[in-house]
């Protein structure tokens, strides 16, 4: 009976310190964020002066919330907002890390119930501009009141689509990290085996077979169903002459031959000319730099904003990777690989709106962009950043030259605010025919006819 | 007076009384058999754990190395990455984690408990369909409430909060509680009660001094179920917590990157947050299989 | 305790019973209002418009049961309902057959009980987030262990979370996590079962298998619609695992119906659809504890 009693006492004294400490917790409302805040706020360590600073101020200028996705971008921007963090010391920022792959779910769910604890919002551009649009701050006044902006490089002028003012000709968005997708090759591969990069998709056959030995795929792109794929997709269907997946009213599907023969050009690289390994089918990003580090390819498809991973690995082995523009069919200017670029906007129901534009505005200014490409591999927004000095001496800067020659021909991705199921649709086509599950023809037929009922309003 | 409620869990294995099988038992082949294939279980259960325990102390080589090693030179780095890496709070979400599984457990035990009571000992309206709609509770998809939760819950201001949580979790979790001691207190004897209530005591005071110390192994079982299930609960966590009240298991799952799986972290991430829950059941395995038979046999 | 006052049945004052009991279950049917019906009401109220969170409340408009009509008519919600119907069939009852198997085992097996106990117990008591994790690293093609040890006997290295084989993988790592909690009910109904039918079956001469096939399988039936109807519930709604490991399988082949209902509801924010389709799974819930409960009841 004792031994009841005192599991009961116990029990009751338990209940009682979890509630008690439940509601003194630093993640109840009552308190403010700030407690927390010194154990979220990222570092490196060069930006190590700034832990000290980083203790709550009365008084000082409320913390700016600003997401970003894990991997990459989420890297990339630490640099930055160290570097914010160390010339403002008296300016917080709580820096929130969500995965890559919910990031979006997560922020419209915020964004539609008007949640609002999140200050400056990361977008992707174009494909996230029209649904995200309603729920951001128009930029115009804030870009009148900052002349130290240097708005006219940011971006390559020749991609209208991928611009930020979209499509009421507002600006809602400041872009700071942007890629297009190129030609990574094992450069000491290519010369044992004495070829050059290939400049049109036949080509690609030829080189790939000139290179192929045991346990080597020569090309090796990420596959898996979903957005990287179908990135991969339009890679080729861009070099073959193809535009977009709609149509420029976005209100059709435009997948037409040159689809099909993109789609089936694929589906011979893995399975007639083998030079691609069907478990690419489940690759992601981070596979291909794998299987292009350790030799199991000799050319990947990545995207320049992501070569941070790769080169000191490569380097470091005594390989040397090199650069090149993916190959295309048509040369005419339209036909580039895929580009994307993320850029911040001001959440409409921040309460600190004035210090998200601070940070943003300095994550785009010349001194970061350098930084930033320099110390992680970001794929610079900011033009000037690729006549610097200090970028040119970097080992990033090698990719530039293909950068720049890449994003002249580019194409963005279709702006419309149902990319997010157009690209799931497609993408389950596309992993049917690239299992051959059906031929290419039927997966395009049934993308279009699914796509386009889509987009027809049911 | 043979107590119904509970059989003391026994210490040493039993021999099986059923007497066919012991002819059976003293054939070695036979024997040899049944060990193997208790090995084989043993084996499918642990090699994962274990395949996973190994790989948070790989580096990203050996990670990718191919094929797989056994052997490799050990590093800490993926789980000094996760506690004091940039964006991962892995104290502060381990401290989540126990203070909503605890009170959370401690709440809705205490009031599943005087729920379940009432339902089986004292004249109540509805019995019989609040009793399916416990069920019923049980069997609902999770996402079927988020958005509509979801809004309830930012208009209380209550997103990424603690107390949130304890109040979602709890909410889910009665029903369970519930379930499993409508059978306990059904079949505890009445009389106990009443001769308590001849003594003198209040209804109210016979359940606490008599009834609930009674059927603690039940209380300890319906703790148990909620506290593990609360724990390794993913989707709730996941829809209405952003970087305060993060739960462990929350974070773990936070390594899929736009890149591509950093399984060097995931591992670490695993670790730690299956580690308090192996322990725990290590300690409660004997009262496992009793609550659990006990519970839902007479549910 | 006195014997004679065992006998006296106090028949107490009512009122205050019905009181107490009222209040006794108050807090916890406050709790569940709030948190249940409330959110299920708004979600059905919900699943009559054609709200999408992106155009906001103010666009959506009644549109009856059109939902409904639409979620039976799409092909995508289709295959998920199959597909769900199958994981959910597939690998109940193979936990069932195998936990059964492995709990006859185990119960025949002396010693050491305490160790194997503990460890088998494990995958269940596992995240289903982090089974997930530890198993795509397993299944995976180029680093996992599976394929490492295939290609030491020298069998082919199969893709095991592609095209084909995601469905067979998924249902695999779900009966791998869950087949524990069959094998602890069935031991545990094993070690309460009644002596006196085997001591008469041995008396007139039954083998091992004649014994378990008219006599342990048949008195372990309630154990067995328990495990059903547990695991049936949890079959239907897991979505963790499934999620990690394929999210959706290649071409949907693994997309169970919660992961559908996850992607419509906070991928594409058709609010109003998602909750149709979650009301749909709700009353097939219904009907299924409905039939349940029948079966208990008849078996009983």
């Amino acid at each position: 009976m004792k031994a009841k009693k005192a599991f009961f006492a116990l029990s009751f004294v338990l209940m009682g310190s979890m509630l008690v400490s439940a509601c003194a917790s630093p993640g109840t409302p009552t308190e403010s964020p700030q407690p927390t805040q010194a154990q979220a706020a990222p570092t490196q360590a060069q930006a190590a002066p700034t832990q000290a600073q980083a203790a709550p101020t009365e008084g000082a200028v409320p913390p700016v919330t600003i997401v970003v996705s894990s991997g990459g971008f989420g890297n990339n921007m630490t640099v930055g907002i160290a570097m914010y963090k160390a010339t403002y010391p008296d300016r917080q920022v709580n820096m929130i890390v969500m995965p890559h792959d919910s990031m979006y779910d997560k922020l419209m769910t915020q964004l539609t119930t008007h949640t609002g604890g999140v200050d400056c919002i990361p977008v992707e551009i174009p494909i996230n501009l029209q649904t995200m649009n309603p729920f951001l701050e128009p930029l115009q006044p804030y870009i009148d009141k900052s002349p130290d902006l240097n708005f006219g490089q940011l971006l390559p002028p020749n991609i209208p689509a991928a611009r930020y003012p979209y499509p009421d000709g507002q600006i809602y968005t400041i872009p700071v990290r942007q890629g297009v997708d190129l030609l990574h090759y094992r450069s000491d591969l290519f010369t044992a085996a004495g070829v050059q990069p290939p400049t049109s998709f036949e080509d690609m056959v030829t080189v790939a077979q000139k290179l192929k030995t045991p346990g080597l795929y020569p090309l090796t792109m990420p596959l898996k169903q979903g957005t990287y794929g179908v990135n991969s997709f339009l890679d080729v269907y861009h070099g073959m002459g193809g535009a977009g997946i709609l149509n420029k009213d976005l209100k059709q599907a435009a997948l037409g031959p040159t689809a099909v023969k993109a789609l089936q050009w694929m589906i011979d690289a893995v399975y007639k000319y083998q030079i691609v390994n069907p478990t690419d089918l489940n690759s992601q990003i981070e596979d291909v730099f794998t299987n292009m580090e350790k030799g199991r390819a000799a050319m990947g498809v990545i995207s320049s904003g992501n070569i941070y991973n790769l080169d000191p690995d490569i380097v470091a082995k005594g390989g040397s990777i090199g650069y090149a523009e993916l190959p295309y069919d048509a040369p005419a200017a339209g036909n580039g690989g895929v580009y994307w670029a993320y850029a911040f906007g001001i959440n409409k129901d921040s309460q600190n709106k004035e210090g998200c534009w601070d940070l943003i505005k300095y994550l785009a200014s010349n001194a970061p962009q350098v930084q930033m490409a320099i110390q992680s591999g970001n794929g610079p927004s900011l033009g000037t950043v690729f006549t610097d000095p200090a970028y040119l001496a970097s080992p990033f800067s090698s990719a530039a030259a293909a950068t720049k020659l890449a994003t002249t021909y580019a194409l963005a991705k279709d702006p419309s605010p149902k990319y997010n199921q157009i690209v799931d649709i497609f993408a389950a086509e596309e992993s049917s025919a690239l299992s051959q599950k059906e031929t290419a023809q039927q997966a395009i037929d049934k993308a279009t006819s699914a796509i386009n009922a889509l987009l027809s309003g049911s | 007076m043979q107590s119904q409620v509970v059989r003391p869990f026994p210490k040493s294995a039993q021999l099986s009384r059923r007497p066919i099988t012991i002819e059976r038992l003293k054939k070695v082949s036979i024997r040899l058999l049944l060990w193997l294939i208790a090995l084989m279980a043993i084996l499918v259960s642990i090699i994962p754990f274990i395949w996973i325990l190994l790989t948070s102390f790989k580096t990203p080589t050996d990670v990718f190395q191919y094929p797989p090693r056994w052997i490799f030179q050990p590093t800490l780095d993926n789980y000094r990455v996760i506690f004091f890496g940039k964006g991962m709070n892995f104290s502060l979400a381990f401290e989540n984690s126990a203070v909503v599984t605890g009170a959370s457990t401690a709440i809705s035990v205490a009031l599943g408990s005087l729920a379940s009571y009432s339902l089986a000992r004292l004249p109540l309206p509805g019995k019989r369909p609040f009793s399916y709609f416990v069920l019923f509770t049980r069997m609902l998809p999770t996402i079927a409430l988020m958005i509509p939760l979801y809004i309830l819950l930012t208009q209380a201001r209550l997103f990424d909060t603690r107390l949130g949580l304890i109040i979602v979790y709890t909410a889910f979790n009665i029903p369970l509680v519930i379930w499993l001691l409508r059978g306990f207190f059904a079949d505890f004897p009445l009389e106990l009660e009443e001769c308590a209530m001849i003594d003198g005591a209040s209804r109210f005071g016979a359940f606490l001094r008599i009834t609930l110390p009674a059927t603690a192994p039940g209380l300890a079982a319906a703790a148990v179920f909620s506290a593990f299930w609360i724990w390794n609960d993913f989707i709730l966590a996941f829809l209405f917590t952003q970087d305060k009240a993060v739960t462990l298991i929350v974070l773990a799952s936070r390594f899929m990157e736009e890149e591509g799986v950093k399984w060097g972290q995931v591992g670490a991430a695993s670790v730690i947050a299956v580690l308090p829950i192996f322990l725990f059941s290590i300690l409660i395995q004997g009262y496992l299989t009793h609550g659990l038979l006990a519970g839902s046999i007479k549910g | 305790m006195a014997p004679h006052l065992r006998s006296i049945r106090c028949s107490l004052m009512h009122r205050s019973d019905r009181r107490l009991s009222i209040l006794m279950v108050a807090p916890a049917i406050v709790f569940i209002l709030a948190v249940f019906i409330l959110p299920m009401a708004v979600s059905l109220q919900q699943s009559l418009t054609n709200l999408n969170m992106t155009t906001g409340e103010s666009a959506a408009k009644f549109i009856g049961l059109k939902n409904y009509v639409k979620a039976l008519r799409d092909p995508e919600t289709l295959n998920s309902i199959w597909v769900t119907v199958s994981y959910t069939a597939v690998t109940v009852s193979a936990e069932l057959v195998l936990g059964t198997v492995v709990a006859l085992v185990l119960d025949e097996v002396i010693g050491f009980q305490r160790l194997v106990r503990t460890t088998i117990i494990l995958p269940m008591m596992t995240s289903s987030i982090v089974v997930g994790l530890i198993w795509r690293l397993l299944w995976n093609a180029d680093y996992g262990v599976i394929n490492a040890i295939l290609q030491e006997v020298g069998l082919p290295r199969p893709f095991w979370l592609g095209p084909g084989l995601a469905f067979s993988s998924v249902c695999l790592t779900e009966i791998w996590q869950n087949t524990p909690f069959v094998v602890l009910l069935v031991l545990a109904g094993l070690s309460s079962l009644p002596e006196e039918p085997f001591e008469a079956a041995a008396v007139e001469g039954a083998s091992y298998l004649q014994s378990l096939f008219y006599i342990t399988l048949p008195l372990l039936a309630p154990v067995f619609l328990v495990i059903l109807l547990f695991r049936t519930m949890f079959a239907l709604r897991a979505i963790e695992a499934i999620w990690i490991l394929t999210s959706g399988g290649p071409a949907n082949e693994t997309m169970v119906y919660g992961l559908h209902i996850y992607r419509e509801a906070f991928a594409y924010f058709n609010t109003g659809y998602a909750s149709a389709l979650s009301w749909i799974l709700l009353v097939m819930m219904a009907i299924f504890t409905f039939l349940y409960n029948r079966a208990l009841q008849l078996g009983t």
